[in-house]
This record gives structure tokens, C-alpha cells and sequence, in this order.
């Protein structure tokens, strides 16, 4: 899965399930300030990405995640070590 | 030891529940008119709360803790003469010194011979005081009273979209004591990450900051969440992580679990709990919407009223579970007996 097309597997989560629209969710996008995601919304999103993405973590592993691109990187590592 | 596995033999049963809830209630509309800047619409959505009872001025916590000891009893079909030992879990106490255990003792006439003290751990504490008292009854065939209780209202920042609509008052209580050896706790856990110490709480009104003018001023009194997103990841994840730990101990299939009640935390809370520890969503009892959360007196009053709704039935293995400020996060195991 390239990093492409983990961002848009991410932005289709936010756009279906928490308000976002398409063209908010860019690498720079921050979840809190930009996409407004409130606490219990970061806590709901980790599900749907675990869901899509088919791995689990903490959800403290998830704390200082602040951008898109820290999550596609975070996705990406998490499968790399899933399928090693 | 953080998970107690009760050994064969003699069990610890729990004799009878109940609970109190005090009035008026307090629906969405108030809570937004008393001063908080959000809608009734953004409340339900964000914790699942419709509304909570609040405690008038005159009513003390120790008073709610009365109130639902006395219907624990009746369930129980117990006097209070019949009752060993006290334990009330509360993190609002009646005054500092002495202890919330010290007037509701008075307040049940119960006698020199049964000693009585408070446990604070939080939302957890009720848990925390059952485990407590589970080991009186192992150890000694002590009959022990816990009652959770907490007017958590006392010490809201009305204006704090973040723990006004959210906490609310109420107090639950369970008569554990001797009984056959079918039934009964099966363990009992507790743990504590001392990481999340300052991450909810209140700071004001203790030895390390005493309150002051300039405090009260500041707010230094109300019960503050100062990194609301760490607070709601520990809770749903504290809450799984003894679900599945206390399961292991015991060597229970999460599969075999007819009933989870939860701290009624928050409703989002409680259905994340439900997906992270691989639980049954249908199997999670919830009151929160009218109830809110009571912080000590919530696993207990939701169990009460889990009981009382014919949730718990003969047979039944049930699982309580419960996080708090702290952060302390508690389990219990119970398989119901005979009398449900």
C-alpha cells in the first residue's frame, strides 16, 4: 500500500465519519486544529483506522500524532512490521 | 497482587444492592442556562447524557450514601445490626475530618463493633472498596457494607463544556458477605498508572495547595481535565485492559460473560470499552442517559439498576468494570447465584 493511497483511505474515514471535507484532509492537515476532531472523536477515529487498516496499537501510541502525514507514516510502519 | 482469584470453597456473595438518586434533575437545557457554552444537541452527542440528578444545597454526600445503604439492606432483607464492617468510597467527602464513613455510620445506628472508613481512588473506588471488603468476608466471614457515593456538582465549574454536563450525583451500595460454595466473586482486581496523576483532578483544597483567595479565584477548587484526550484513551483502554486481565486470571472466556456493567463514564466511553476488549456491545449495560456520571456511586448504582431491570439472572457470570482520576481502573468477576 503506498502512502497515496493510505491518505486516501484516511481521508475517506474522516470525510465519511466526522464532518471533514475532501480537500481539509491534506498531508499538513492538522487532526485537531484543522479537521477539529475533539477528544473523544481522536478516540472513535483510532477505531476506524484499525478497522480499515488491520492492525491494532494503543491507543496511547497514538498521543502526539498531530498531522495526517505523522499518521500515514504511523500506518505505514505499523503494516510494514505487521507483514515482517 | 493486582488480580485476586477467589479459591475454591466457601464464596464471597453479594447479599443485595440499591441505590439513590437525589432530585431535582437536571436536564440539558439547565446545564446550558446555568452557564456552559454548548448545545443540548452537541451534550447528548459527545457523552450520551439527557440528564442527571443534582443534590440540593442541604444534602451531603454521606446522605445519599444513607439513602442507598438502606435500600441495599432491603434488598438484602438484612438490618443494619446484621452488618460487620463499612466501607464508602467517595472523593467528595462530607467535610475533610473525619471520615464519610463516620456519618453514614451514625446515620445507619450501626455500633462500636463495626468499624467504618472511606476509600478515595475515584470513579474506581467502588471497585477498589469491593475488593477490599471481599477479603474482610474471605478472611474473617465478615457481612460488609460498601456504598459509593459523591455529589460531584459541589465542585463544577459551571461554565466547563469539558465536566459540567458530564458529572452528576448519586450513590450505590452492595452487601457482600459468606454463602454456599456455588456462586459468588469469582476475583477481584485493581491497578493504578500513577502517570495520569495530574491529568484530572483537583488541585485546590489539599496540604500541597491549600485554598487561598488568589485560589478560589482561580478556580483551584472545581474538578478540572487537564488533557481531556489522554483522560478518555486511559478510561477506554484502562477499562479493556482489566476486562481482559481479570478474565485471564480467573481463566473466563470473555465469550462467557452474560453482562458487562461499566463506570458510566461517558456513552462513547462505554462502547469503545465494549470494541477494545472484545465484548458484546448488547452485553454492556448502560443508564447513562439519565444518570450521567456519578463518579463513585456509578458502577454501583448501574449494577443496581441492571438488577433490578432483570439483566441478572441466575447463573450469570457479570463484570464490572471501572477507571478514574488517577488513574486507578478496578475489575470484579461475579457469578450469580441462586438468587440473583
Amino acid at each position: 500500500m503506498t502512502d497515496q493511497e493510505i491518505l486516501d483511505a484516511v481521508r475517506d474515514i474522516l470525510v465519511q465519519n466526522f464532518r471533514a471535507q475532501p480537500d481539509q484532509v491534506t498531508p499538513e492537515a492538522s487532526f485537531v486544529r484543522d479537521l477539529r476532531l475533539d477528544s473523544l472523536d481522536v478516540v472513535d477515529f483510532v477505531f476506524f483506522v484499525h478497522k480499515r487498516f488491520g492492525y491494532k496499537a494503543k491507543l496511547h501510541d497514538y498521543r502526539d500524532l498531530d498531522t495526517v502525514k505523522d499518521l500515514v507514516a504511523f500506518i505505514q510502519a505499523r503494516r510494514s512490521e505487521s507483514a515482517a | 497482587m493486582s488480580v485476586f482469584v477467589f479459591p475454591p470453597g466457601p464464596r464471597v456473595h453479594i447479599l443485595g444492592t440499591g441505590h439513590h438518586l437525589p432530585d431535582p434533575v437536571r436536564d440539558n437545557a439547565a446545564v446550558i442556562a446555568a452557564g456552559c457554552d454548548t448545545t443540548a444537541d452537541d451534550i447528548v452527542k459527545k457523552t450520551g447524557i439527557v440528564s442527571r440528578h443534582i443534590a440540593p444545597d442541604d444534602v451531603a454526600t454521606s446522605d445519599l450514601a444513607i439513602a442507598a445503604a438502606k435500600a441495599c439492606l432491603d434488598d438484602a432483607g438484612l438490618s443494619a445490626a446484621g452488618i460487620d464492617r463499612l466501607i464508602v468510597s467517595t472523593t467528595s467527602p462530607d467535610q475533610p475530618v473525619p471520615s464519610t464513613a463516620s456519618f453514614v455510620h451514625a446515620g445507619l445506628g450501626l455500633d462500636l463493633e463495626c468499624p467504618a472508613h472511606d476509600v478515595a481512588a475515584a470513579c474506581a473506588g467502588s471497585l477498589y472498596a469491593l475488593d477490599t471488603a471481599a477479603r474482610h468476608v474471605l478472611t474473617a466471614g465478615e457481612v460488609v457494607l460498601v456504598v459509593g457515593a459523591d455529589i460531584r456538582s459541589r465542585v463544577l465549574d459551571v461554565t466547563d463544556v469539558g465536566t459540567a454536563p458530564l458529572f452528576a450525583d448519586g450513590a450505590g451500595a452492595l452487601l457482600l458477605g459468606p454463602g454456599p460454595d456455588a456462586g459468588g466473586l469469582l476475583a477481584t482486581a485493581a491497578f493504578l498508572d500513577s502517570r495520569g496523576r495530574d491529568k484530572i483532578g483537583i488541585v485546590g483544597g489539599g496540604s500541597r495547595r491549600p485554598l487561598t483567595a488568589e485560589r478560589l479565584a482561580a478556580g483551584e477548587q472545581h474538578l478540572r481535565m487537564v488533557d481531556g484526550l489522554d483522560v478518555y484513551m486511559s478510561a477506554t483502554e484502562g477499562m479493556a485492559d482489566a476486562a481482559a486481565r481479570i478474565l485471564d486470571g480467573a481463566g473466563v472466556d470473555k465469550a462467557a460473560v452474560s453482562l458487562v456493567v461499566p463506570h458510566q463514564a461517558n456513552g462513547r466511553i462505554l462502547r469503545r470499552v465494549a470494541a477494545l476488549a472484545g465484548l458484546d456491545d448488547d452485553k454492556v449495560f448502560s443508564c447513562i442517559e439519565t444518570v450521567g456520571n456519578t463518579s463513585s456511586g456509578s458502577v454501583l448504582i448501574a449494577l443496581d439498576r441492571a438488577r433490578r431491570a432483570g439483566r441478572v439472572q441466575a447463573g450469570d457470570v457479570v463484570l464490572l468494570l471501572a477507571a478514574g482520576a488517577g488513574y486507578a481502573c478496578a475489575a470484579a468477576l461475579w457469578r450469580v447465584g441462586d438468587a440473583p
